[in-house]
């Protein structure tokens, strides 16, 4: 095993845990906001706003789907000592970890279904620039319109076409965090 | 008598069911200066204990105890586990110390100092229980009944 691949847990679970959660939360009811996280870190090449969205959202009965870069053995062992989430297939999984060259084709994870479009999966997305400037966005949780860097404008175009079904996605880079929830749209120019 | 080498998994368990007096007692005495951090704070939570009826019967749960968990890691790279019975935080640390150092040279002087010790402890303990069972022990007889 690693020297040390486990470090990175949170030193106080329960304070950490909370005021992760609700950045998390605030990131999502805020889609284009950029918001940072704190308090755990993972291993190379996982980002810190990606290792603490894993610390504070995976439990046993999450299932994760790693790819890319990310699925090797070491950062697989730090996910479970910490959380206990299982691994499978991408078209299972809860979440999704990767980047955009990753990820595609969209079409391969849960989008939900008429009935549960809850039953989808959080496409947790490393970038390599997050900050207010690209495209402008616009939706529910956004006053006028945002700005905002995302990998390329067909992750929108998709979740357009599926609504009420679709992907959630956290966009993340260094300890920043964006979300850019289903129901965001492209403001059409 | 010589016990051979122990293997992880037994010494994990020697740790396990250890009580608290006697493993920092054992651990103060081998004054080991210990480098480490921890991969997982000491935490305490209950596991579910299951039994085998007559010990080979279906197995059924037997009920919760509580157990008390740690890692650490050392700064030459040995990760050690402790989980230790009972609501004890120091235990738990102490065990996860003792199965990472059981990694490093220190091996020898802590199966001498600590496992040797503890083992005995719970080699009397459980001969005293199964005296004290036996004493109350009693032999039925049934006679075979003609109708």
């Amino acid at each position: 095993m690693e020297k040390s691949s486990l470090r990175g847990g949170y030193t106080n679970l329960p304070i950490q845990s909370s005021l992760n959660f609700r950045e998390i939360m605030m990131a999502m009811a805020k889609p284009g906001e950029i918001r940072t996280l704190t308090g755990g870190f993972g291993p190379e090449p996982l980002s810190i706003s990606t290792s603490n969205i894993i610390l504070t959202l995976c439990d046993p009965e999450t299932k994760i789907s790693l790819l890319g870069k990310y699925d090797r053995e070491f950062v697989r062992d730090w996910i479970v000592f910490h959380t206990n989430a299982t691994f499978s297939l991408p078209t299972e999984a809860d979440f999704v970890i990767g980047t955009w060259k990753d990820i595609k084709p969209l079409s391969q994870f849960k989008c939900g279904t008429e009935e549960y479009p809850d039953r989808s999966a959080t496409i947790i997305l490393e970038t390599e620039k997050l900050e207010n400037l690209g495209v402008n966005l616009r939706g529910p949780g956004i006053k006028t319109s945002i700005e905002l860097t995302i990998p390329d404008r067909e992750l929108l175009h998709f979740n357009q076409s599926l609504y009420p079904m679709g992907l959630d996605f956290f966009l993340c880079c260094d300890d920043k965090l964006s979300g850019l929830p289903r129901s965001t749209r492209l403001v059409e120019t | 008598m010589q016990k051979k080498n122990w293997s992880r998994k037994e010494w994990l368990s020697i740790l396990a069911k250890s009580d608290l007096d006697s493993l920092s007692t054992l651990w103060k005495k081998v004054q080991i200066n210990a480098e480490y951090e921890f991969f997982r704070k000491p935490e305490i939570g209950t596991v579910m204990v299951r039994g085998r009826s007559g010990g080979t019967g279906n197995s059924f749960n037997l009920g919760e105890i509580t157990v008390s968990r740690c890692s650490v890691g050392l700064q030459t790279g040995e990760q050690g586990y402790g989980y230790i019975q009972g609501r004890s935080t120091e235990g738990a640390t102490i065990a996860a110390l003792v199965d990472a150092f059981m990694q490093t040279s220190h091996k020898k002087l802590i199966e001498q100092k600590i496992l040797k010790p503890l083992d005995a402890i719970h080699k009397r303990n459980k001969k005293d229980l199964a005296s004290k069972a036996e004493a109350t022990k009693v032999d039925f007889f049934t006679l075979a009944r003609k109708s």
